[in-house]
């Protein structure tokens, strides 16, 4: 008798209610999850929010959660989701905000930064939305272009294209602040 | 065309995927063209960069915070009543007591956000804002949604650091009312004195108000920046769902 996914298991769990099972999977995906919305945020604060928000709506929807499919890929979407939301309503209000992460960034997002390395994070978020996405997707997550393609709904081809262009506008806002090829 | 098909040798040698044939054109492409040279270099750049960077450790409260939020809205939750849609229309005293136990939810985060920790349901007004006093507030903003019969109206009103959304709706029966706001933004009051609300849950960036036919009740949320922080209010009735952002 073949025995069950031990995620799945865990999943079953919880949507039975149980918090122990579920903090199983927050443990296994919550570094992920925050790094995905780091980058599209520039801000850890938002980032933490934003995965305290995935989490909770994960959890409230547990029950409507396809087994069929990864449980990685449907948590991941909604935290995309969220961040993008996000990152598209600040953006209305948000000139200012966007100075406040870039110029005046809290003690915390300085330690990161360091991590980060050479203005990586700053100059990401000189990016456009949708291209720094497709860095975020392909180089902080792997994703193939195929993924890419499924999580934008775009082909392949449009992906390659979107990515090359991406790439050369990072490395030109990385060269502006002072990083050059080694 | 050109540039599509620099593109595609590019994307093949950074990406590790190029064939000898492709190296050779991209040399040459390179050597001969100053264009194709200046986004090699850029794209060069990119790739060394990102290379380097590595992942973030999440915060350590990170986790503690989600399970935190998790038994919360678990115990929040257990005070609800049954979803509406099932319920028959003559189960007032349940209905009564969802109110009470929503009633008292409210004034607990109430109590709990103000500090007043001395406020009994007898000490409180049958009517007006119980909202603690704060800065003087403009008002920003309103908006009303309509779905079918189903009506509520949102205002807001705000400051540097807080703003209130004022939310009176009116649904034929069962209704549910979502304040979403910038995650940056806390709840810091929700007047408890209500009509028909019950059952009120809270999530990062998020209010839901569940009612009965009319509701009336406001929100403050307290951060930097508040006046300048988004605020969307969704109305889900039976006759379907309406969104809107108040605007002046």
């Amino acid at each position: 008798m073949m025995s069950e996914d031990p995620e799945l298991a865990l999943i079953r769990c919880a949507q039975n209610g149980d918090g122990q099972a579920f903090e199983s999977l927050v443990d296994e995906y919550q570094g992920v999850l925050y790094n995905l919305a780091l980058r599209m945020t520039g801000s850890s604060e938002d980032a933490r929010d934003l995965t305290q928000t995935a989490f909770m709506k994960a959890w409230r929807n547990l029950a409507s959660y396809d087994p069929r499919h990864r449980f990685y890929s449907w948590i991941y979407r909604i935290t995309l989701n969220e961040s993008l939301n996000f990152v598209q309503r600040r953006r209305r209000h948000a000139e200012l905000d966007e100075r406040i992460v870039a110029t005046d960034p809290l003690p915390e997002d300085q330690a990161n930064r360091s991590e980060l390395g050479e203005h990586i994070q700053g100059a990401l978020m000189e990016l456009s939305i949708e291209y720094r996405l497709v860095i975020v997707l392909r180089h902080f997550h792997n994703l193939s272009y195929q993924e890419i393609g499924e999580v934008l709904a775009v082909p392949e081809k449009t992906v390659r294209s979107r990515l090359f262009t991406a790439r050369r506008r990072l490395g030109e806002v990385l060269r502006l602040r002072g990083v050059g090829p080694s | 065309m050109m540039r599509e098909s620099f593109e595609e040798l590019a994307n093949a040698a950074l990406d590790g995927t190029a064939t000898p044939d492709q190296r050779r054109a991209l040399a040459a492409r390179l050597e001969t063209d100053a264009r194709s040279r200046a986004a090699w270099t850029a794209l060069e750049i990119a790739f060394e960069a990102l290379a380097r960077t590595r992942p973030v450790a999440p915060p350590p409260e990170l986790k503690a915070a989600v399970m935190r939020a998790i038994h919360e809205d678990r115990a929040v939750r257990s005070m609800a009543p049954p979803p509406l849609a099932g319920m028959r229309r003559g189960l007032a005293l349940r209905l009564a007591s969802a109110f009470a136990a929503g009633c008292a939810a409210g004034i607990l985060v109430w109590t709990l956000a103000t500090g007043n920790r001395g406020a009994t349901i007898e000490h409180l007004p049958a009517g007006g804002t119980m909202l603690p006093p704060g800065q003087s507030l403009r008002p920003l903003g309103h908006v009303t949604l309509d779905s079918g019969t189903a009506r509520a109206i949102v205002e807001t009103r705000g400051g540097a650091s807080a703003i209130e959304a004022h939310i009176e709706a009116h649904a034929a029966g069962a209704g549910e009312m979502i304040v979403e706001f910038d995650p940056a933004l806390e709840v810091q009051a929700l007047d408890p004195i209500q009509v028909g609300l019950l059952h009120v849950s809270f999530a990062p960036g998020r209010v839901t108000l569940e009612f009965s036919g009319d509701l009336r009740c406001a929100i403050r949320l307290h951060g930097t920046h508040a006046d300048e922080r988004s605020v969307h209010v969704v109305m889900r009735s039976g006759n379907g769902t309406a969104k809107g952002v108040p605007k002046p």
